[in-house]
């Protein structure tokens, strides 16, 4: 069975890099973006089974970036999980009205992050 | 003389005794024989219900037995469980050390050093209000802080004052975990992580306060964290000023 492919999107290179580390530990394909407007390019490009993305990003944010994949009949069913750096209610809303599975806070919590992976793939 | 009808009657009576006595006698071996017959089957039942309560006692023998192996393996699965959590989080702490350490010197670019201190303050402690201070002369002049949050602190002297007392202690200070420094620390200082090269005090990353999911508390791994700081920080910025 070909591994799955897992979408990782964040600006900053050390959060990018510890979320590749984390998820790379499992048996995943890792794809990388440094803002939402990469990220919905390469999704359409080529449609990953899932992303893990920031929300504050330059270019184009999470909450952005989401939506246009929603919107792209070729992500329109692909699961998104956020990281917000905040897990109030108003910022959450504003991920599950753009069309988030889930979220994360920072500092991520890798166990946390790898169940909601593996729950929104069905594994 | 006893009349002709009364004779046979008696006769009748006699012979009517008789076979009924007959049939009483036949009605009674059948029914010996169905008592000897269900004699014999309470005794086979008898047996057989002896059979099934050994039978069952080995069973609740066995089912102890399974349930004592089972609870066994059920603990052994926690310990399994809680070992593997362990290792994951040793793995996560260690990622975090590696990351931290690879971004302070994967740059001799002043701002990329800069930009890496504030990341791994952001994305691996958790904490957006912060201070990165730099000495200079017997001053520590801020050189870092998070763009949404301006530090309350712009300058602080490097000789004297909570972060030179807490430098002289060897490590960095968490509010509500170590002794209060001799010098007043501000309310609002959650942590401080002197930045020492050698045996000098070459700056200091101040926390103010952590993001809210962090619970006001540092972890295991922000203590490590803030211990690497207090060294690679230090030298990154060093390198980056030699550099410039």
């Amino acid at each position: 069975m070909s591994k799955k492919t897992l979408l990782v999107v964040d600006d900053s290179p050390t959060a990018l890099m510890m979320n590749t580390m984390l998820l790379g530990r499992q048996p995943y394909n890792i794809v990388s973006a440094k803002d939402g407007q990469e990220a919905v390019e390469k999704a359409i490009a080529s449609p990953p089974d899932l992303v893990v993305m920031d929300v504050m990003m330059p270019r184009m944010n999470g909450i952005e970036a989401c939506r246009a994949i929603r919107q792209h009949e070729a992500t329109r069913l692909v699961p998104v999980i956020l990281i917000t750096t905040r897990g109030e209610e108003e910022y959450v809303a504003q991920g599950f009205a753009a069309g988030c599975n889930d979220y994360v806070t920072k500092p991520v919590n890798a166990t946390e992050l790898v169940a909601k992976v593996r729950a929104l793939l069905g594994e | 003389m006893t009349p002709p009808n009364k004779s046979a009657f008696v006769q009748k009576l006699t012979a009517s005794a008789q076979k009924h006595a007959e049939e009483l006698f036949e009605q009674n071996e059948r029914l010996k024989s169905l008592v000897a017959s269900l004699e014999e089957k309470q005794t086979q039942i008898s047996e057989e219900l002896s059979s099934l309560r050994e039978e069952r006692d080995a069973l609740r023998a066995e089912r102890t037995k399974l349930k004592h192996v089972l609870d066994e393996a059920l603990a052994q699965n926690r310990r399994d469980i809680e070992r593997s959590a362990l290792v994951e989080q040793q793995c996560t702490s260690l990622a975090n050390l590696y990351v931290a350490t690879f971004k302070l010197h994967g740059s001799l670019e002043r701002t990329e050093v800069l930009a890496a201190i504030s990341e791994i303050v952001v994305n691996l402690v958790g904490c957006e209000n912060f201070a990165v201070l730099e000495r200079d002369g017997s001053r520590l002049k801020l050189i870092g802080e998070f763009p949404t949050h301006p530090s309350p602190v712009r300058e602080l002297s490097a000789e004297d004052g909570f972060v030179a007392d807490i430098f002289r202690t060897n490590g960095p200070w968490v509010a509500g975990r170590d002794p209060l420094p001799g010098s007043p620390v501000p309310p609002e200082v959650t942590a401080v992580i002197p930045l020492r090269l050698r045996s000098e005090l070459t700056g200091a990353i101040v926390l103010f306060g952590l993001l809210p999911q962090k619970g006001g508390s540092f972890g295991d791994v922000d203590l490590e964290l803030m211990d690497l700081l207090t060294a690679h920080a230090a030298t990154a910025l060093y390198a980056s000023r030699s550099n410039a």
